[in-house]
């Protein structure tokens, strides 16, 4: 199975911007990104048209305004991408220091980890979610990050990177024995990080209106929280300035306990996407997502 | 045993919404997984929460057993096995 990718998601294009980037004076880097991002944007037309399409959904904006927002997206996504040099060198004290406000949901997490259940990170390709993870990891207990992994050599050059003790990527595609991983990693008190605005397989998943339109969002997340009793909390690391970030998170959502465990998980579901949504409606210049989201919906 | 066996079978059909089939449809050596049931690795997850909710055990726990998850019969004994250890403390 293959999420889209861009046609510069590859190693040679990567390698460039590792070697290339640190030779750069660090005060230079934004106006790099700037530059970069407005290459890019021209060069993909496809993927800009897509963007264009989203924000426009989301904003509504036209004309110059929705222009000048989709430039936005492909320089916060070269902000995402210059986080991979900074990111996995960074120390704890370093990692704090990146936050624009010092608060990132710390003590809301460590109570949920008191009640021995572990924790559910819900997220989005909104943001850094990178710098999520980091963050997750500064409490001390295993980070499980479930994804499909791609077998493509630029994501596992990616990976390798952010890779750290403390950071398991679960692989989806392993089936049933990944899913019982991240059950486990839960009764262990763990903690496992999901992003939940990509379906993979469409069986579990369920439509809500996201911005006025039915979209398909997966069910697996809160059915996990059903079975280990882990509260889902639904956050972003939202980029405020170069390298600096602002966690942004909602109010936990606890697993339903009715007998119609389906209708719990859609109820759970629906006030993730509704705080997904308040925060994309502010931060939509931050969603990478570089496809038709309400058309695609499901992976090719 | 038997008593566990439809109960199971009635799980899977409910829990699963499985539409198209009965609990009685079911033999005792249903294969779950790769089966014509299609139960991919979600619906295991479905089925531990209807089964642990139901029977009020922790069926997964320590380490995961694959041949549990075989048929019916060998979840029925899996089921059995910790409804025995439940009994006992």
């Amino acid at each position: 199975m293959r999420w889209y990718q861009h046609r510069f998601h590859n190693t040679k294009a990567l390698q460039l911007m590792f070697d290339g980037v640190p030779r750069i004076p660090r005060f230079a880097h934004p106006f790099v990104a700037m530059l970069t991002a407005f290459f890019f944007s021209r060069l993909m037309k496809k993927e800009r048209r897509a963007v264009a399409r989203n924000l426009r959904q989301i904003t509504g904006s036209r004309g110059p305004a929705l222009h000048w927002k989709v430039y936005r997206v492909f320089y916060s996504f070269s902000n995402l991408m210059v986080s991979y040099i900074d990111l996995p060198q960074a120390s704890h004290a370093q990692i704090l220091s990146m936050l624009a406000d010092g608060e990132y949901g710390a003590a809301i997490v460590a109570k949920y980890l008191e009640a021995g259940n572990g924790v559910i990170f819900w997220t989005a390709h909104l943001g850094n979610p990178e710098f999520a993870s980091r963050l997750l990891e500064l409490h001390g207990r295993p980070v499980n990050v479930a994804r499909f992994v791609e077998d493509n050599p630029a994501e596992k050059l990616l990976r390798d990177r952010m890779a750290s003790g403390r950071l398991k990527v679960i692989d989806l595609r392993d089936g049933a024995s990944a899913t019982i991983e991240l059950l486990q990693a839960l009764r262990r008190n763990e903690i496992v990080a999901i992003q939940g605005d990509r379906v993979y397989n469409p069986r579990h998943s369920a439509e809500v209106s996201f911005f006025s339109k039915p979209v398909a969002f997966p069910l697996g997340p809160f059915l996990l929280s059903q079975v280990s009793g882990a509260a889902v909390l639904p956050g972003f690391v939202i980029r405020q300035g170069w390298q600096r970030y602002r966690m942004l998170g909602g109010d936990p959502i606890l697993p339903g306990t009715s007998s119609d465990s389906i209708a719990d998980q859609v109820a759970a579901l629906v006030r993730a996407v509704r705080f997904f949504e308040a925060q994309l409606s502010v931060h939509s210049d931050q969603w990478a997502n570089f496809f038709d989201f309400w058309q695609a919906g499901l992976h090719d | 045993m038997e008593n566990i066996k439809q109960q199971l079978k009635v799980i899977i059909i409910q829990g699963l919404r499985i539409n198209d089939r009965t609990p009685e449809s079911l033999r005792d050596d249903q294969q779950l997984i790769d089966g014509d049931l299609e139960i991919d690795s979600i619906d295991i997850l479905q089925l531990i929460l209807e089964i642990e909710r139901h029977f009020g055990i922790k069926l997964v726990d320590g380490d995961f057993d694959m041949a549990v998850w075989k048929s019916i019969n060998t979840l029925a004994a899996a089921v059995d096995s910790k409804l025995a250890v439940k009994a006992r403390t």
